[in-house]
């Protein structure tokens, strides 16, 4: 024979008292009505020192200012949820996630339910896994980097190292006169490429730099008054359309080099049998700016050279400018500030580059 | 003393083609060079001479970075064509390249004879030479 359950309200307060989770009642006067075990042992407090004595301002000194929002809203009648870092009386640091359910009664608010659940080892994971995506990007720069040392810088070397021994080895005059008139072009590369290198490492080191808030119209036509002539020589028909975002917290060193080598890449590999068309413009992606550069020219296949776009060195056309890293430089700065770039193209039909930017440089 | 018919240099870097040429000729085993910036121009030409193995070459020094094509690329294009070539051609893979990912890419190809790490020498020459 089954024993007569114990009285509703007891197995309420016994339950409640034996979970890990947080639970509370507050009143519209902000004044607490119910605490479980769990949620006096947070505080330090005894059933005495809380239920129908001690309120919210009381119990959470310093901290209620914080939570006033969200207490002032579920006594309006919407359900709040956020999350907190709190000190325990024994000066530990743990996180919570809390939870405001309004308590309605034919019409009006009584108080408000509250559920308090210790995240702290969930947050501690969701930290480990942050990390681990940082290392798992640094390792494969690195990776990127040693094959780039191991071609880029290896190849002009064995070049000055022929030219050494045709010198050396030859009698012929003028074979040598040749030979060292090949020198400087080669030497010329070895600066550009170890200048870059360094540059590109710099640049991932310059974690402390100053932010500033850079108009993006001001920044444009800065950047297409130097480029003025070319505009001019080719007739290139450039918009700029930034309602959606006017403005940016960010380097501005970097966002004027990311901007410059998108719009100078934009003329520079323009279609010859049309007159360029160009449009910068910045959308909203959630609350992430984006910037998109858009325009009408050459194009890239990308069916053959998606996994070389933004790689060091990596060509697409046969154009005398083209060299190789400028796209390199721009992922590398926009990758430093935590944000993606990414580009849609066909050959002859133009490109699409955007860039899309961190939510910590919004600006509010 | 036999000579190589003629070779295929693929590479773009100017300055490495200059004098890898001149080394080339000046060790005497080769009648003649043909100079490509890159897969698609040694692509071109090949399709053009299809029907005509004796411009040809017997030999390609090819290069794994280059704009365009680069050698790998063109390796793969090239074993699309192969049953229509009526030649028997050896490719070499020339690279300043020393990373050992490189070198298994290569060997994994069979039509890749082998792999040459700049410069190429006459000792390489005379190598290739023996293995026609």
């Amino acid at each position: 024979m089954k024993k007569p359950l114990k009285h509703k309200r007891d197995i309420g307060m016994l339950v409640s008292d034996n979970i890990e989770a947080m639970l509370a009642y507050w009143d519209k006067d902000q004044v607490c009505r119910f605490a479980n075990k769990a949620y006096l042992n947070w505080f330090g407090k005894t059933k005495e020192d809380m239920v129908d004595k001690i309120t919210m301002k009381e119990l959470l000194g310093p901290l209620y200012i914080k939570n006033l929002t969200y207490i002032t809203s579920v006594l309006n009648g919407k359900p709040q949820q956020f999350e907190r870092e709190i000190t325990t009386p024994d000066g530990e640091i743990r996180q919570a996630l809390a939870n405001y359910y309004p308590d309605f009664e034919e019409g009006t608010i009584r108080g408000f339910f509250v559920h308090i659940a210790d995240i702290t080892r969930q947050k501690k994971i969701e930290e480990q896994l942050q990390l681990m995506k940082v290392l798992a990007v640094q390792n494969a720069q690195l990776k990127d980097f040693c094959n780039i040392i191991s071609h880029n810088l290896r190849a002009p070397l064995v070049n000055l190292s022929m030219i050494s021994d045709f010198i050396s080895e030859s009698k012929d005059l003028d074979k040598r006169e040749i030979m060292f008139t090949k020198i400087k072009p080669v030497i010329s590369t070895l600066n550009e490429t170890f200048d870059n290198l360094i540059e590109s490492l710099e640049t991932k080191e310059e974690i402390g730099l100053l932010f500033e808030k850079n108009n993006f119209e001001e920044l444009t036509k800065k950047i297409l008054e130097i480029h003025r002539i070319e505009i001019e020589m080719y007739s290139a028909n450039i918009q700029y359309d930034f309602n959606e975002a006017e403005h940016i917290y960010y380097p501005k060193k970097y966002l004027d080099s990311i901007l410059s080598n998108l719009i100078s890449n934009a003329l520079k590999y323009r279609a010859t049998s049309r007159t360029p068309s160009i449009l910068i413009k910045t959308e909203m992606k959630g609350n992430k700016i984006c910037v998109k550069v858009i325009d009408n020219g050459s194009g890239i296949d990308l069916k053959k050279n998606k996994q070389h776009m933004f790689k060091m060195r990596k060509v697409f056309h046969d154009h005398p400018d083209a060299k190789g890293f400028g796209l390199f430089m721009t992922k590398t700065q926009v990758d430093a500030m935590g944000g993606e770039i990414s580009v849609e193209s066909n050959p002859d039909r133009g490109s699409i580059f955007t860039v899309e930017f961190n939510q910590k440089n919004t600006v509010i | 003393m036999s000579k190589i018919k003629s070779i295929a240099l693929v590479d773009d870097d100017e300055i490495f083609v200059f004098l890898t040429k001149m080394t080339i000729e000046d060790s005497n085993l080769v009648e003649d060079v043909k100079v490509f910036r890159n897969g698609s121009e040694v692509l071109t030409f090949f399709n053009e001479n299809l029907n005509d193995p004796r411009q040809l070459p017997e030999v390609i020094l090819l290069d794994i970075f280059m704009p365009i094509m680069d050698g790998w690329q063109f390796l793969e294009e090239y074993l699309v064509l192969k049953p229509h070539i009526n030649k028997k051609i050896i490719i070499y893979l020339v690279s300043s390249s020393i990373s050992p990912q490189d070198h298994q890419k290569a060997k994994k190809i069979n039509e890749v004879a082998n792999f040459i790490i700049k410069p190429v020498t006459r000792k390489n020459l005379l190598e290739i030479l023996k293995n026609l």
